[in-house]
């Protein structure tokens, strides 16, 4: 499959990663038991930092997508987080078409309904802050 | 590694070490020929004055630098060549690269004064003179011993200073000892003065040289370790 | 991640020139095996900080270290150097030697010379090899001092705006290099003002102004926690209510307010809506406009 990343699109690269092997996968580009390109391979075709790959492969098999196997390489699971993942999944796809369909009839526009939704994301990420100085 | 500081310094200088050999050859044959043929009529210590000024401006300034700063070409240099930056970064400590440097350039000065005697001294024999092999070299001896502070001196000022601002210092002070010395009536003594020059005082000059030119050796390394660029 | 070994830490780094504190108690360190950034403005003083990295100037105070070498002892920096390829703000070489010339005198200083990597940027760069290095152009100066940066076999890679002069295709190549060079195991440490070029490859950022440190992260991480955070108030805009927060200035038009946040965002969007706030909104930024707005100082 072929990556493509937008390095200044505010999303975090590893992310973008995370959701090209999620969409091929998906759209069946990419079939259960395939294998992924190595980290160094991947980072060297897509043009990115390979501490970035190897940290969208580890997320990835956080989820259950990919399974990390010493030596071989990175491969999609036979039994991807099957049923119950899928299901929901189809949950999750209901309630946002339900919510999108919500804010349409308040007359949100598209651009304004991502901003919702990043917004809600936002509150839900609270881990711990980098490094940081204020002047 | 050795090698490689050696065939660099041998690019930096062998078009400074062509030119030099050849000026100091071309004048020993002007005052060879000026010395038969008298051009200047009862001043000849105006052949050897010119020949002085000619090796103290063009010798040690076109030589000598700490190694932290390149001769660049044939034009003169500034204290701060580009290159310093790429020289800086290699993995050798400032002390290195002035010793490999120093080396290097009192070897070429060296040797461009040894070829220019020797041409010269062919052609004094070929005119006839009856001159030995020693005394071209003791004569080459007593330019070595007089060039070699010089060198160190000039080694140290190109910490600061480019090349082109040492010659005109040189020339300058070079160009009025000669008016300095009429004016005290001392050039009518130049003979006695030449008269120090001899044999006997070599060894004594020769230490006393390499002295000054250490511990000039040894300033210019203790400042280039200060340095900061 | 594992909180892995730094390869280059910097501890309250100070130095003068002239009458400006060029770098006025700098501290950063950088992980082993990333690819880190070293963003700022012109005269943030990365150069110079650069430059006492590997010894061509000294702290006046503070201290720093290179595989846990101290840069201001002289031995232990030609130590440091016999480790690290360095591509320096001034990309000039010896002219009365050709690229030939050069790249065999540099690699009399390192044994482990890779030949691959020589061979790599001698065709990818595509190096004129019998041309004297005064007669190359300001890329072709840049090209080969990435040629000798790369080639030597370094641990860690210090790297001060490397694409200077280069053009689109060969500034790429050079990131592909960068990568790959991170994936056989070394650390990357470049200055760029490319902001595009440092959020395609690295892996951490460290932002200078001033001589000081203002962000030091994870680049995933940033995009992660920074966001610009917008408000619209019923009147006025509570300017009291934005103090201590946030990364540089809060931009206030009419009723309206925004400001880029650093994580605080739950805690600080009930403050607002407890303040009168009517519509609170994130989205996220990408690193120039974490730069523009940390380092953009007043206009």
């Amino acid at each position: 499959m072929l990556f493509r990343i937008h390095s200044d699109s505010g999303v975090p690269i590893y992310l973008q990663l995370v959701r090209q092997v999620m969409h091929a996968i998906e759209t069946g580009a990419l079939r259960p038991g395939d294998q992924l390109p190595a980290i160094r391979s991947l980072a060297e075709e897509a043009v990115t930092n390979p501490n970035t790959v190897a940290k969208a492969y580890r997320e990835l098999e956080y989820e259950g997508i990919i399974e990390l196997r010493q030596g071989l390489g990175a491969f999609v699971r036979a039994n991807l987080p099957s049923a119950e993942q899928g299901q929901a999944m189809k949950q999750a796809h209901r309630a946002v078409g339900a919510a999108v369909t919500a804010m349409r009839k308040l007359g949100l526009s598209e651009a304004s309904m991502r901003r919702v939704f990043e917004a809600e994301l936002m509150k839900e990420e609270e881990a711990s802050a980098p490094a940081f100085t204020r002047r | 590694m050795i090698t490689a500081m050696v065939r660099k310094h041998w690019m930096e200088l062998r078009g400074r070490w062509l030119f030099a050999t050849a000026i100091a050859v071309l004048l020993g044959i002007f005052i060879i020929f000026e010395d038969r043929h008298a051009i200047f009529p009862k001043h000849w210590p105006m052949s050897l004055c010119l020949f002085a000024f000619i090796l103290v401006v063009a010798f040690p300034p076109r030589f000598a630098t700490t190694g932290v700063t390149t001769s660049i070409g044939t034009r003169p240099c500034h204290a701060t060549d580009p290159s310093i930056l790429f020289t800086l970064s290699l993995p050798l400590r400032r002390r290195t690269l002035l010793r490999y440097r120093a080396a290097s350039g009192l070897f070429a000065m060296g040797t461009a004064l040894a070829v220019a005697l020797l041409v010269n001294a062919v052609v004094l024999e070929s005119l006839g003179s009856a001159i030995t092999p020693w005394q071209v070299l003791a004569y080459g001896l007593w330019i070595l011993v007089l060039l070699v502070p010089l060198y160190f001196l000039d080694t140290l000022l190109s910490v600061w200073f480019s090349e082109a601002t040492i010659m005109q210092v040189q020339a300058v002070a070079m160009a009025l000892l000669v008016p300095v010395l009429l004016w005290m009536g001392l050039l009518g003594s130049t003979m006695k003065i030449m008269a120090v020059f001899h044999n006997a005082t070599l060894v004594p000059a020769a230490l006393a040289a390499g002295l000054i030119a250490a511990g000039l050796a040894g300033t210019t390394a203790w400042i280039l370790d200060r340095q900061e660029y | 991640m594992s909180s892995k070994q730094s390869i280059i830490v910097v501890h309250d780094l100070r130095k003068r020139l002239g009458s400006i504190e060029a770098v006025a108690g700098l501290d950063f360190s950088v992980p082993a095996g990333s690819i880190c950034g070293f963003l700022g403005r012109n005269g943030a003083g990365k150069t110079t900080t650069i430059k006492m990295l590997l010894g061509m100037m000294r702290p006046d105070s503070g201290e720093g270290s290179i595989f846990g070498e101290l840069i201001e002892d002289e031995a232990a920096n030609v130590r440091i150097r016999r480790r690290t390829g360095f591509v320096s703000e001034v990309k000039e070489f010896y002219p009365f030697m050709t690229v030939r010339h050069t790249i065999e005198f540099c690699r009399a200083f390192y044994p482990q010379w890779q030949m691959e990597w020589e061979k790599r940027c001698l065709k990818d760069y595509q190096l004129p090899l019998e041309q004297k290095t005064s007669k190359l152009s300001k890329g072709m100066r840049s090209k080969l001092a990435l040629l000798l940066a790369l080639s030597r076999g370094a641990e860690l890679l210090v790297l001060d705006e490397p694409t200077d002069g280069l053009d689109p295709v060969a500034a790429e190549i050079f990131l592909e290099h960068a990568v790959a060079q991170a994936a056989e195991g070394r650390t990357v440490f470049f200055s760029s003002h490319q902001l595009h070029e440092v959020e395609q490859v690295c892996d951490r950022v460290c932002l200078i102004d001033q001589g000081r440190a203002v962000l030091e992260t994870d680049l995933d991480e940033a995009k992660t926690r920074i966001r610009r955070a917008s408000f619209t108030f019923p009147s006025t805009v509570p300017v009291a209510l934005f103090e201590g927060i946030g990364l540089g200035r809060l931009k206030i038009r009419g009723r309206s307010a925004s400001l880029l946040i650093n994580g605080e965002g739950e805690s600080f969007a009930a403050r607002a809506q407890a303040a009168g706030a009517t519509n609170i909104e994130f989205t996220p930024v990408n690193l120039k406009e974490i730069f523009l707005e940390t380092v953009g100082g007043e206009k």
